[in-house]
């Protein structure tokens, strides 16, 4: 770079060769999000009663729970039956409307809430999807999937606030479903948000939610054997506020909060892995809101209530692992799209490699790649076939990144600037739900 | 957009949220892919910004633009993390990297990419600094900081990119 010339130059060139959405649409999505909040806080300003009425069946979020007539809604489609509900981790979806045609069908995924699940079958397979959202895991839309099963036996999960046309093309006759989620996975429902009996490999031992618009939570559980993994759900404060954990007195994790299309508070929220004393230790878990985005604030700095804050900590047993690699320990099972991966396969660098190879070959049923940065000092990037996908990998963390079917591809890891006892673990999961 | 007199005649701007939408939305998200180097996460943000400011938005007088601009800066330099396909925890910000050592860049977005490996903080004041054109009082505004927080976050940026692997040729000179 020679000046700032060059700097203005590159800055004008890749904004103008921005793809942008349609305003309408993006004015559309955005008054979905608007609805979404203010359904949280009208939910927050309903206050205790309302808590009680969620924590009774999870009403606020779950209207049409008691609605679900499997034989009556069952929709026969493209030589195949659309069944009346489906199930994804343990929610259960209702079947709410369907397009069928030729060799080529569009379904416009309207604004919700809640989260949604499309299906898809065809007389006669294969069936490729076009969605403008990620499809293939690679944290990137729009995209496109070819899809082996055409008997509404698969699906992908479409997150709240996501909507768009959705297409699909082969030899019709073809159809698409749209499923809303009607009532939550066993477990912890409160808010509109539940923690699972069972998420990500791991036994739910207890979770609690703060009232309404309270900004600090804090109860005792009774330590697992092995230790525990500490899931917050933190939504409705704006920037400039965070939410922070604390465990056994230690400050384990702080962020943003802005789970803001949360419905699965063990799922999507960040984990904290604490280890603890021995099995049937009573440990303390606290997580509060505080002033000041980006800091670690540490446990001086004094809870903040706030009109439509959703708080909730779910405390889980240690992920079971598979396998042992590098020092990491690979879980048994992970999620994705809807869906429980299973461990396949791994394998872990040398020390101190810039980068890391490994083919996965990837027969009809999808393998999802796994990658450990097993180095909290170091980030990295995954690439596939010489392509990077997703943004950089946080040092010390876990990510699941693209999910192949027949296909081959090489997974690369580059390290950035290793120490020489980083090391990386490349590993695959087999899909079992 | 309309224009309202309230009182004795004096007249203020009030700004149709869909209309501002439609009118400046665009822009905005340029401002947003150049923060964040990427589409859908551009996209994100901007909407994240907008609803933000729909909640404000009978609170705003006449210059609603450069509050949604604050919104938006704000919350990307705040993103603690973004979650990626159910990631797990950690308390690395990856804001910082290097360059790609294989010799798969593409050395005419060698620049593009030394920016995306700038920390968030500095990123940002290098877009509103040098693609906004804002000064470094406006700048300062916006990021809730110093004018010299301000200068000293533009000079580290410009010092990372002139050290940046991916702008020096094997012979040690800065390179286009």
């Amino acid at each position: 770079m020679n000046t700032q010339t060059d700097l203005r130059h590159t800055l004008a060139e890749h904004a103008a060769d921005l793809d942008s959405l349609a305003t309408v649409e993006r004015l559309g999505q955005v008054h979905g999000r608007i609805r979404a909040v203010r359904r949280r806080r009208r939910a927050g300003v309903a206050g205790v009663a309302a808590a009680v009425v969620a924590i009774a069946g999870g009403a606020l979020l779950f209207p049409h729970a008691d609605r679900v007539d499997p034989a009556a809604d069952r929709q026969d489609l493209a030589g195949h039956t659309a069944p009346a509900t489906m199930e994804s981790l343990g929610y259960t979806y209702r079947f709410v409307r369907a397009v069928e045609g030729g060799d080529a069908v569009r379904l416009r995924l309207g604004s919700s809430d809640t989260p949604q699940l499309v299906s898809w079958a065809a007389e006669t397979g294969p069936v490729t999807l076009r969605s403008p959202f990620d499809l293939d895991g690679d944290g990137a839309g729009p995209d496109r999937s070819d899809e082996p099963a055409v008997d509404f036996s698969d699906f992908h999960l479409f997150y709240p606030g996501q909507q768009g046309v959705v297409s699909a093309s082969g030899t019709g006759p073809l159809a698409l479903a749209v499923y809303e989620l009607v009532s939550p996975a066993p477990g912890v429902t409160e808010q509109g948000v539940t923690y699972r009996e069972r998420s990500n490999g791991r036994d739910l031992v207890d979770a609690q939610f703060a009232a309404p618009g309270r900004g600090s939570l804090e109860f005792t559980v009774m330590s697992p054997a092995g230790g525990i993994d500490v899931s917050r759900y933190c939504s409705g404060a704006p920037s400039g506020y965070q939410v922070n954990v604390e465990v056994l007195g230690q400050l384990q994790s702080w962020g943003a909060c802005d789970d803001a299309n949360g419905w699965d508070g063990g799922g999507g929220s960040v984990g904290t892995d604490v280890d603890t004393a021995d099995a049937g230790a009573t440990l303390t878990a606290r997580v509060w809101l505080t002033r000041g985005a980006g800091r670690t604030l540490g446990n001086w700095a004094d809870a903040v209530d706030l009109p439509g804050v959703t708080l909730g900590l779910g405390v889980y047993t240690r992920p079971e692992a598979a396998r042992t690699v590098a020092g990491y320990d690979l879980p048994t099972e992970v999620e994705y799209d809807g869906h429980v991966w299973a461990y396949a396969d791994s394998s872990a660098s040398g020390a101190g490699a810039f980068s890391f190879s490994s083919e996965v070959a990837a027969g009809p049923d999808p393998l999802l790649t796994y990658v450990v940065v097993a180095d909290t000092a170091r980030t990295a990037r995954l690439f596939l076939d010489g392509h990077q996908v997703g943004p950089w990998l946080g040092g010390g963390s876990a990510t699941t990144g693209p999910w192949l079917r027949n296909r081959t591809a090489m997974m690369e890891v580059r390290v950035d600037r290793p120490s020489p006892t980083t090391r990386v673990v490349l590993a695959t999961y087999r899909r079992i739900s | 957009m309309t224009t309202q007199t309230i009182g004795r005649g004096t007249a203020v701007t009030v700004v149709d949220f869909d209309g501002f939408v439609a009118a400046r939305s665009p822009g905005l998200l340029r401002t947003a892919y150049l923060l964040t180097h990427d589409h859908a996460l551009a996209e994100d943000l901007l909407q994240t910004a907008l609803t933000k400011a729909w909640f404000a938005w009978s609170r705003l007088d006449g210059n609603p633009e450069a509050y949604v601009r604050r919104i938006l800066v704000n919350t990307y330099a705040s993103w603690w993390r973004r979650k990626w396909n159910g990631e797990h925890a950690t308390e690395e910000l990856p804001e910082s990297g290097s360059a790609d050592f294989t010799g798969a860049s593409d050395t005419g977005h060698d620049l593009w990419g030394a920016l995306g490996r700038l920390p968030r903080r500095q990123r940002a004041v290098v877009v509103l600094r040098y693609f906004e054109d804002l000064t470094e009082v406006e700048t300062a505004r916006i990021l809730g900081c110093s004018v010299g927080t301000v200068k000293s976050q533009a000079s580290k940026a410009m010092a990372h990119l002139r050290i940046d692997p991916a702008l020096i040729t094997h012979t040690g000179e800065e390179s286009r």
